[in-house]
C-alpha cells in the first residue's frame, strides 16, 4: 500500500520532532568538585574493559602517549538504567575496539574522569 | 479508503512512541522525560485503587528542581541535627563533598536506601499491589519492597528500628491514600544531600489519584529530634502509570560493584 505524500510528511515531521526531543542526561553524584568541568579533552585509545555496573558504569582504555608510554584511563558515565535510557547496554563496548573519548578529567590529574562521548571506529556514537 | 488506513496507521505509530514499555520489552529502564511529559489523562481516576506501575521520571531520581529541594534546602536543624548533618558527606546538595570524601551509605557501602528515602531519591519505577491486608511497594531501584498494612492495625509504640520502618495505611478519602510510618533506622539520610534523621522520626505520605494515569506523592518528615518542625521532602511530585506489561529493569546498588568503583575511580581522584 502507498502512503500518500501528505500523511508521510506528518509522519516524517513527528519522526524529526521525537528525535530533537532526545533524551535529557541525568545528573550523577557529584560534579564541579571533582572532574575538570571546563577541561573537556578528546583522546583516542583502544577498549580494556566495559564495566556495566552500578553506581556508575566505566569504560577502561589505553591510550599511547607521543613518547610511547600506555596509560590506562577509567571513565564513569551514569548508572544502568541511567546509561540505557542513553543507549548504551552491556555489550555495548569491547575489549580491542578502538575509541575516540570525550571526557572531563579528574582535578587530582590521575587518568580517571566522567565520560561526556564516545565515538567507535564504525561512527557509532555514545553521549 | 486507503488514506484513512494510513492516517489510522500513523496514529497509532505516533501512540505507540509516546507510551513507555510497550510491545512486550524486557529491563525497560523508566520512563524518559518525553514520555513523561506527552502522557495523557487517559480518564477519571478510579474510586480507591493504586495498583499499577508507576514512575516520576527524572524528578523522582534527583528530587532537584522540585520545591521540596528547596524545603530541604532551609531544613530547620536542631543543634544536634546540625551536629549530624555535619558529618554527612553527600554527593550533591549545599553541602556536596568531593568523590574521595563522599561518606554517603548507599553510595559507598551498598548500604540500603531504607525509608524514606526510597521515595525521596532514586524513586524509579514502583509497582503497588493491593492485597486485602496490606499495600505493596515494590521498588526497581535496588529491587526491594515495602508492607504497608491496611488491616487496622495501629503503629507500635517502641518499635525495634528497622531499615524500611514500620507502616500503616487509610484511604483519607476515594482519591487519597495516606501512610504513616516509624521505627526507621536513622542510618539511613533522609536523601541524597546528608539530610539526616533519628529513630525519632516520623513520616507522613500522600497517594493522591488525580486520573487513571497520575498519583501525586507528599511527603512529610517530622523528626522533633533533629529538625524543630515538620518539613515536605516530595511536594505534589506525579508519578505516571505505564502499561501493565512493563518488565522493569534489575538495578541494584551491589557492595562488589561499589567497592570496584571506590578503587577504580573514586579513590584516584583524592587531590
Amino acid at each position: 500500500m502507498e502512503v500518500p505524500v501528505g500523511i508521510r510528511m506528518i509522519v516524517c515531521a513527528f519522526a524529526g520532532a521525537l528525535l530533537l526531543s532526545a533524551p535529557v542526561r541525568v545528573v550523577a553524584h557529584h560534579g564541579a568538585a571533582t572532574f575538570d568541568t571546563e577541561g573537556e579533552l578528546t583522546v583516542k585509545g583502544t577498549v580494556t574493559e566495559w564495566i556495566w555496573s552500578n553506581p556508575h558504569c566505566f569504560l577502561k582504555f589505553d591510550v599511547k602517549g607521543t613518547d610511547g608510554t600506555v596509560k590506562n584511563w577509567a571513565i564513569e558515565t551514569g548508572n544502568i538504567a541511567d546509561s540505557s535510557k542513553r543507549g548504551y547496554a552491556r555489550r555495548s563496548f569491547k575489549p580491542g575496539d578502538a575509541v575516540t573519548v570525550t571526557l572531563q578529567p579528574a582535578k587530582s590529574g590521575a587518568p580517571v574522569g566522567r565520560l561526556r562521548s564516545v565515538v567507535l571506529a564504525d561512527g557509532t556514537k555514545f553521549q | 479508503m486507503r488514506a484513512r488506513v494510513a492516517i489510522t496507521a500513523a496514529a497509532l505509530a505516533c501512540l505507540a512512541s509516546w507510551l513507555p514499555g510497550t510491545a512486550q520489552e524486557w529491563s525497560f529502564p523508566g520512563i524518559s522525560n518525553e514520555a513523561f511529559n506527552k502522557m495523557p489523562p487517559g480518564g477519571p481516576a478510579p474510586v480507591r485503587q493504586l495498583t499499577g506501575l508507576w514512575d516520576a521520571g527524572a524528578a523522582g531520581i534527583g528530587g532537584q528542581g522540585q520545591a521540596a529541594a528547596r524545603d530541604a534546602a532551609r531544613a530547620p536543624f536542631t543543634p544536634l541535627g546540625q551536629q549530624m548533618f555535619a558529618r554527612n558527606k553527600p554527593g550533591n546538595g549545599a553541602n556536596a563533598a568531593s568523590v574521595a570524601e563522599n561518606n554517603d551509605p548507599l553510595n559507598t557501602l551498598g548500604d540500603p536506601s531504607g525509608f524514606p528515602r526510597i521515595v525521596n531519591y532514586e524513586l524509579r519505577t514502583i509497582q503497588i499491589v493491593e492485597t486485602p491486608g496490606q499495600v505493596l511497594m515494590l521498588f526497581s531501584f535496588n529491587k526491594t519492597w515495602r508492607s504497608i498494612w491496611t488491616d487496622g492495625r495501629q503503629l507500635p509504640r517502641e518499635p525495634d528500628p528497622r531499615w524500611f520502618g514500620y507502616s500503616i495505611g487509610r484511604w483519607e478519602d476515594d482519591y487519597t491514600f495516606v501512610i504513616e510510618t516509624n521505627g526507621l533506622d536513622d542510618r539511613t539520610w533522609l536523601d541524597n544531600n546528608g539530610h539526616p534523621h533519628s529513630t525519632a522520626l516520623k513520616v507522613t505520605e500522600r497517594y493522591r489519584r488525580v486520573n487513571l494515569n497520575t498519583l501525586e506523592l507528599t511527603v512529610i518528615v517530622d523528626d522533633p529530634l533533629v529538625y524543630t518542625k515538620p518539613w515536605l521532602t516530595r511536594d505534589k511530585l506525579p508519578l505516571k502509570r505505564l502499561p501493565d506489561n512493563t518488565d522493569v529493569i534489575e538495578q541494584i546498588y551491589a557492595a562488589s560493584e561499589a567497592q570496584a568503583y571506590q578503587d577504580t575511580i573514586a579513590s584516584q581522584t583524592k587531590p
